[in-house]
């Protein structure tokens, strides 16, 4: 009778041990992704560790005096972060409005040649920021238009693969 | 030989002890988050997580809903697991925390407000006519019902939908799944005063059930208890010349009539639809705006109710809730317990979501609104089926341009998005708060 109670404790004691150890040891790697997060929260347009960076500069002053009609002139300043130079870095700029229902977006590209490491290059577009036509087809809520808001997303990519975005809102 | 078996079984077991430990062990540590989940990346974090960044609405609330788009009326499906919200006139839906949604209508389809029928079907109402809904002055204006059929699939991605109810003026879910439609009937002559029927909506597949007893007035909002036994109307009656006055009514399925339990007086109407509690019909009720004035004079709104066993027709303000507490919508819990009230503590404090316990009156924030514009329709508010969090849409108010260190479609604040604001352990607050 002792050595099947002494057994017994012996096969718990084992598994306890067992299972502890393994979960000690799964906990420590899902650890990891949990303080991660499943969405990545990394901010594209600061520095990373691995070479090499773009920085993206859209200061908000600059977007104080943007009106909503054509021939609105707006600069950019994007710099080099990196140690290496870049042989080209491509700016793109999209002009979208709020509405996913009646998307509408105006698209706008420069190329600033030759970047060299911790170089700035401002760069200007001039954009058409005069609202859409009413869509007919469709009725929308009440308000809705006076409550849209202007989006301006930027991005600038280099061919070696760093790439930064900013977002820019304006309010009605 | 009796001996010499306990022992190789001693020495056996354990050993299968441990494989079983080892067989277990991935199983019991699949219950966090391993490494290479597929679905990591598109599914919202929980606030807890520390990865949101300040959503300008206190701890614990949650993004639902991210990136451009004028969104509104969230609903959530009777199982908790999908919520459904108008975008920008189409009606979207998604699992609750995943980041993506699909359209389950074309694009122009102009909807109002959708109700889930069964987990998969729902009912859309048409557009509403702003006025109409926020006016004593001006009867609702009808819109057709939409159903959407759950199986059905258009090739822009959207659901089946089809019309199916005309004249609908208010509807709402009913707890145990499908909706109830209030109907606009046509008067025969002028003479006649403007009427309304019920009608009961389960599925696309389920024959629709017609409540015969008119009910007198245009009914402007809509609810059904939490026990699914009467539903509670905001009925606009004509007076003549073109005006109307506001009554509350309940309508008990089983007797299959209409009762009038409170009548406003001349220029002050109802917002959104009354909501039965234990303790009495809530409602939203202040005097008409002022077309004339604009903002101006911006109406100020209050909660009464009506307490039960006493339909004296006499409305009393709702305890707990401070005098100076300007309403603007409310949402009985699904276990009718609570009251989700978003309204101001007085009319120069920021608008916040609140949760008042009807057993103990006490009102408690469930928010903190930094510098949000949280929208104030009474369609804009939902409780999640467990009664353990509220469905609200807000967005950062600016007074000028912002800029963000994210693409737009990653970004939840600059623009109308869902918000999870959890609403179980809340701090009572003090008198003092403003």
């Amino acid at each position: 009778m002792r050595g099947v109670a002494l057994w017994t404790l012996g096969a718990a004691v084992a598994f306890l041990a067992t299972a502890g150890a393994f979960l000690l040891l799964a906990n420590l790697g899902g650890g990891l992704t949990v303080s991660d997060g499943p969405i990545p929260q990394a901010d594209p347009s600061k520095a990373q560790d691995s070479k090499p960076t773009l920085v993206l500069e859209l200061p908000e002053d600059r977007l104080e005096g943007l009106e909503r009609k054509p021939g609105q002139r707006l600069a950019l300043d994007v710099e080099n972060g990196g140690d290496e130079e870049f042989p080209s870095v491509d700016l793109t700029l999209d002009v979208t409005s709020g509405d996913t229902a009646q998307p509408r977006k105006r698209s706008y590209r420069e190329t600033v040649e030759q970047l060299a490491p911790n170089e700035p290059a401002t760069v200007e577009f001039e954009i058409d920021l005069s609202p859409p036509l009413p869509a007919a087809s469709r009725e929308a809520p009440a308000g809705a238009d006076s409550q849209s808001r202007e989006i301006l997303e930027v991005r600038a990519t280099a061919p070696e693969g760093a790439s930064a975005v900013k977002t820019a809102v304006l309010a009605p | 030989m009796l001996s010499r078996e306990r022992i190789r079984l001693a020495a056996t077991l354990p050993a299968a002890f441990t494989s079983l430990a080892l067989a277990l062990t991935p199983m019991l540590a699949g219950c966090g988050l391993l490494p290479g989940d597929a679905r990591e990346g598109e599914t919202i974090p929980p606030a807890s997580a520390g990865t949101a960044t300040d959503l300008g609405l206190g701890p614990g609330v949650r993004p639902l809903s991210f990136g451009p788009g004028d969104k509104g009326s969230p609903r959530v499906s009777p199982s908790g697991e999908k919520v459904a919200f108008v975008l920008d006139g189409y009606v979207a839906e998604k699992p609750l925390y995943a980041r993506t949604s699909r359209p389950r209508t074309a694009n122009n389809f102009g909807a109002g407000h959708a109700e889930w029928l069964t987990d998969e079907g729902m009912a859309i109402l048409g557009p509403r006519d702003e006025t109409g809904d926020r006016g004593a002055g001006t009867a609702p204006t009808p819109s057709p019902l939409f159903n959407v059929r759950p199986d059905g699939s258009l090739s822009d991605g959207s659901s089946d939908v089809a019309r199916s109810v005309e004249r609908v003026t208010a509807a709402g879910a009913v707890p145990d799944g499908g909706a109830l439609a209030a109907v606009a009937v046509p008067p025969e002559s002028a003479e006649e005063p403007t009427s309304s029927r019920l009608v009961l909506l389960r599925g696309s597949e389920e024959t629709a059930r017609v409540y015969l007893r008119s009910i007198k007035g245009s009914v402007t909002g809509l609810s059904i208890s939490p026990d699914g036994r009467r539903a509670v109307m905001a009925v606009r009656r004509d007076t003549g010349g073109g005006e109307g006055r506001f009554e509350v009514q309940t309508y008990q399925f089983s007797e299959g009539r209409a009762s009038r339990v409170a009548r406003l007086p001349v220029g002050v109407e109802i917002l959104g639809a009354p909501q039965w509690t234990p303790r009495g019909i809530h409602f939203v009720a202040g005097e008409a705006a002022d077309p004339a004035a604009g903002d101006r004079n911006p109406a100020v709104y209050g909660l009464y109710r009506v307490p039960t066993g006493s339909y004296s027709y006499t409305p009393e303000p709702v305890p707990g809730v401070g005098e100076d507490f300007v309403a603007a919508s409310i949402k009985v819990s699904p276990d009718g317990d609570r009251l989700a009230v978003v309204g101001r503590r007085n009319p120069g404090s920021p608008t916040n979501l609140y949760v008042l316990d009807l057993a103990s009156e006490t009102l408690e924030a469930a928010t903190a609104n930094e510098n949000m514009e949280v929208k104030t329709n009474p369609l804009d508010l939902a409780w999640s089926p467990d009664g353990r969090s509220v469905i609200l849409v807000a967005r950062g108010a600016l007074s000028g341009p912002k800029v963000y260190d994210a693409p737009a479609q990653s970004l939840s604040s600059a623009f109308y998005n869902l918000y999870e604001v959890p609403v179980t352990d809340l701090p009572v607050e003090g008198e003092s708060e403003g």
